[in-house]
C-alpha cells in the first residue's frame, strides 16, 4: 500500500488528524518545490507552503477521493501560488530599482556555490514553464511523470520544456546539455 | 560528469524548507483555531448583547404603552363621570341616537377601540 493510499484510508475512516500528520512529511518538499518554482523566493515559498498545509488541514475531512490525493494537493498549491503572485504583482512594480536589486540577488537565496551562480542566473532567466520544470525535476530526482503531475501538464509537454531549458542553459553556459532523463 | 544535468542536480538537491517546518505549520494551525474560536465567541457575545438591548427597549416601550392606555382610559372615564348628566340629557333628547342601529353602534365602537389599541399591541415584547 502506498503512502497516499494509507493517508486516504485514514481520511475515509474519519481520522483526518492522523492522516494530516502523515501528509505533511510526505508532501512537504513537493509543495515547497512547487511553490518555489512559481514564486522564486525561498521565504515566500516556505510561507506559502505553510499556508497550503493549513488549508489542507481545514479541507482534509472533506476530501472525497474523486481526484488523486497528489493531484488535489498540487492544485491547491498551484492556486495558492498563483493568488500570491497576483497579489505580489498588484503590490509592487518590477521597474522599481529596489525590486530589481532583490531579483538580481535572488540566486543567493538558494545557497548556491559561487561557481553555480552563473547557471542559477540562467535558470532564473528561463521562461516560466521551463524554469518550473527544471526546478521540480532536479529538486528531488523526480521522474518526468511526477513533474507533469505537479505542474498539471501532459508528460510530453514537460519533456519539451525540459529539453528546451537544457538547450538554452547549454547554449548560455557553453556546457554539455546532455541529460540522463528518467521516467 | 560536469553536465548541465549534474550541476542542476547538485544545485537544486538542497532545496528544502527550513528545519522545524512541521512545528511551524502546527503553530500556525493552532493560532488559526484560537483566532476562529475567539471570533465565534465574540460574535455570539455581540449577538446576545444586542438581543438583550432590543428586549429591554421593547419592555420599556411596552410599559409606557400600557401606562398610556390606562391614562387615556382613566381620562375618558373621568370625562364621562364628570359630564354624565349632560350626556344622559343629550342622549335622551336626541332623536338621532334612538334611530341608530344598536349593532352598528357596537361595531363602530369596537373598530375604533381596536384601531386605537393595535399600535400598542403590535409592539409587545418577545417572549
Amino acid at each position: 500500500m502506498s503512502a497516499d493510499d494509507a493517508i486516504v484510508q485514514l481520511i475515509q475512516a474519519g481520522r483526518a488528524e492522523e492522516a494530516f500528520e502523515r501528509l505533511v512529511p510526505a508532501y512537504r518538499r513537493r509543495v515547497f518545490g512547487l511553490a518555489y518554482s512559481l514564486l522564486r523566493d525561498r521565504g515566500a515559498a516556505e510561507d506559502l507552503a505553510q499556508e497550503v498545509f493549513v488549508k489542507l488541514w481545514q479541507a482534509l475531512p472533506r476530501y472525497d477521493g474523486r481526484a488523486q490525493l497528489s493531484t488535489w494537493i498540487y492544485a491547491i498549491t498551484r492556486n495558492a501560488a498563483i493568488s500570491a503572485l497576483r497579489g505580489r504583482r498588484r503590490s509592487i512594480s518590477m521597474s522599481d530599482p529596489a525590486v530589481l536589486d532583490e531579483v538580481e540577488g535572488r540566486g543567493a537565496t538558494t545557497d548556491a556555490e559561487p561557481e553555480d551562480a552563473a547557471i542559477w542566473r540562467q535558470v532564473e532567466a528561463l521562461p516560466e514553464k521551463q524554469r518550473q520544470a527544471v526546478i521540480l525535476y532536479y529538486q528531488d530526482e523526480r521522474t518526468v511523470d511526477e513533474v507533469a503531475a505537479l505542474m498539471g501538464l501532459p508528460v510530453n509537454t514537460v519533456k519539451t520544456h525540459l529539453h528546451r531549458a537544457r538547450a538554452s542553459l547549454a547554449a548560455a553556459l557553453g556546457a554539455d546539455g546532455g541529460s540522463d532523463e528518467h521516467h | 560528469m560536469n553536465t548541465i544535468d549534474a550541476r542542476l542536480r547538485r544545485m537544486l538537491a538542497g532545496l528544502d524548507v527550513r528545519e522545524g517546518f512541521e512545528t511551524r505549520v502546527m503553530q500556525r494551525i493552532a493560532a488559526r483555531v484560537a483566532h476562529a474560536g475567539a471570533s465565534g465567541a465574540d460574535l455570539k457575545a455581540q449577538f446576545e448583547r444586542r438581543r438583550e438591548l432590543v428586549r429591554r427597549r421593547l419592555r420599556r416601550e411596552s410599559w409606557s404603552n400600557g401606562i398610556t392606555i390606562v391614562g387615556i382610559g382613566a381620562a375618558a372615564g373621568a370625562l364621562v363621570s364628570r359630564y354624565s348628566a349632560e350626556i344622559v340629557q343629550w342622549a335622551t333628547a336626541s332623536d338621532s341616537v334612538a334611530t341608530l342601529d344598536p349593532l352598528l353602534v357596537i361595531g363602530v365602537t369596537l373598530a375604533v377601540l381596536a384601531a386605537a389599541v393595535w399600535p400598542f399591541v403590535r409592539k409587545a415584547p418577545p417572549s
